[in-house]
């Protein structure tokens, strides 16, 4: 057997995501087929809480929420641009994704595959910031392929940013909660219903605030 | 505080809500203080932070998930609850919201993020309407297992080799 015939020993895929608590794509990760090792990267937050970027406030609009900017620190560009990998995934599309490609001048192979959610016209004011556009059209050259959670936001990486319809996928890929916790709460969830609905008009409305979570995300 | 809104909307036509608000924001000593002052103690609950461990818990008490933003592009609690048999109700500034929730059937889609509307909703809703908003969540939530969702990754990974 040759060396070049074993497997490697560093993780074959990096995930490079916000912080720990986008627990989705650790479920997801764990469900890709043996064989396929991920290793995380959290820009935003480290593991250990400790903030490894920078945000940059550009406008405060009455009534909404703030244009800004969030850049990662020196730290976290480093390891992203050093990270052996030979693929790496972005569950991002600005400036983060734009640094993963910027590490192909180091590593030629790498592969990017950029993840978007949703069209990004429902992310808030920053987005009709008008240099965003091309300065987004600019970062999507090094990436080699697109998945689209939604067809919207498809339609936005090809009208909007002009990407190739070769280069993006689109599949749901957004998941829930883990399996593990799936069965027994679906049963709670049924027998909660069929009580509130027997009471007729009682019921209990369950209500989460996204801006909530802001700088707590550990804690979800 | 259009969620509390609601509920001050829905007693006024004679239903009885309660309301959990998880997290804490901005707003949540102005929420505290409009809480006191309009006497919804007894109706809305402000509960800070749920662990993620406790959080199917938290899904499993409650009937229906409420989205009230103005602004948000995929929500991951909406998935999260779905995932769990619980209807979502959104407007339809959430990006989810026409991807996530088939209005009627697994969820409500609202135009606007207003709590007259939302009551008015809510309010008009049967019994069989309730049975049907949770079936269909119950349905749509089983496309949304891990195992399913990183088949679009994968394929991703293969296609670049």
């Amino acid at each position: 057997m040759t060396a070049g015939a074993t497997r490697p020993a560093q993780p074959e895929v990096l995930w490079v995501r916000r912080a720990p608590s986008d627990h989705p794509f650790a479920a997801l990760a764990a469900e890709l087929p043996p064989g396929i090792s991920v290793r995380f990267l959290d820009w935003d937050e480290a593991p250990d809480g400790s903030k490894r970027s920078r945000a940059l406030q550009l406008a405060k609009l009455p009534g909404r929420e703030p244009i800004a900017i969030t850049l990662p620190r020196w730290s976290a560009i480093r390891s992203l641009l050093t990270a052996p990998e030979r693929s790496v995934i972005v569950n991002a599309q600005g400036i983060v994704c734009f640094l993963a490609t910027l590490g192909r001048l180091r590593r030629p192979r790498r592969k990017v595959i950029s993840l978007i959610e949703h069209h990004p016209q429902f992310g808030g004011p920053s987005i009709h910031v008008l240099w965003k556009r091309p300065i987004r059209r600019l970062f999507t050259v090094g990436v080699h392929r697109f998945v689209a959670n939604t067809t919207n936001g498809a339609q936005w990486l090809i009208d909007g940013l002009g990407v190739s319809p070769a280069r993006v996928g689109t599949g749901w890929y957004m998941a829930g909660l883990p399996e593990a916790r799936l069965t027994r709460v679906v049963r709670c969830a049924w027998r909660s219903s069929a009580r509130s609905i027997r009471a007729s008009s009682r019921w209990s409305p369950w209500i989460w605030s996204p801006s909530s979570l802001h700088g707590e995300s550990r804690r979800r | 505080m259009v969620a509390v809104d609601l509920v001050a909307e829905l007693a006024t036509r004679g239903i009885t809500a309660t309301l959990t608000i998880y997290g804490r924001g901005q707003q949540h000593d102005e929420l505290a203080r409009r809480i006191a002052s309009d006497g919804l103690g007894e109706r809305v609950r402000l509960a800070g932070f749920v662990d993620r461990d406790d959080l199917a818990a938290s899904f499993a008490e409650h009937d229906l998930l409420l989205v009230p933003s103005s602004e948000d592009l995929m929500p991951r609690v909406a998935c999260e609850a779905m995932s769990c048999g619980l209807p979502v109700m959104a407007g339809t500034m959430i990006g989810a919201a026409h991807a996530l929730i088939d209005d009627g059937v697994n969820g409500l889609v609202m135009s606007s993020v207003d709590a007259e509307l939302w009551a008015e909703r809510l309010a008009g809703l049967s019994s069989d309407d309730w049975a049907r908003l949770v079936a269909g969540a119950s349905a749509r939530g089983t496309g949304l297992t891990s195992a399913r969702c990183v088949e679009p990754i994968h394929a991703a990974l293969v296609a670049v080799g």
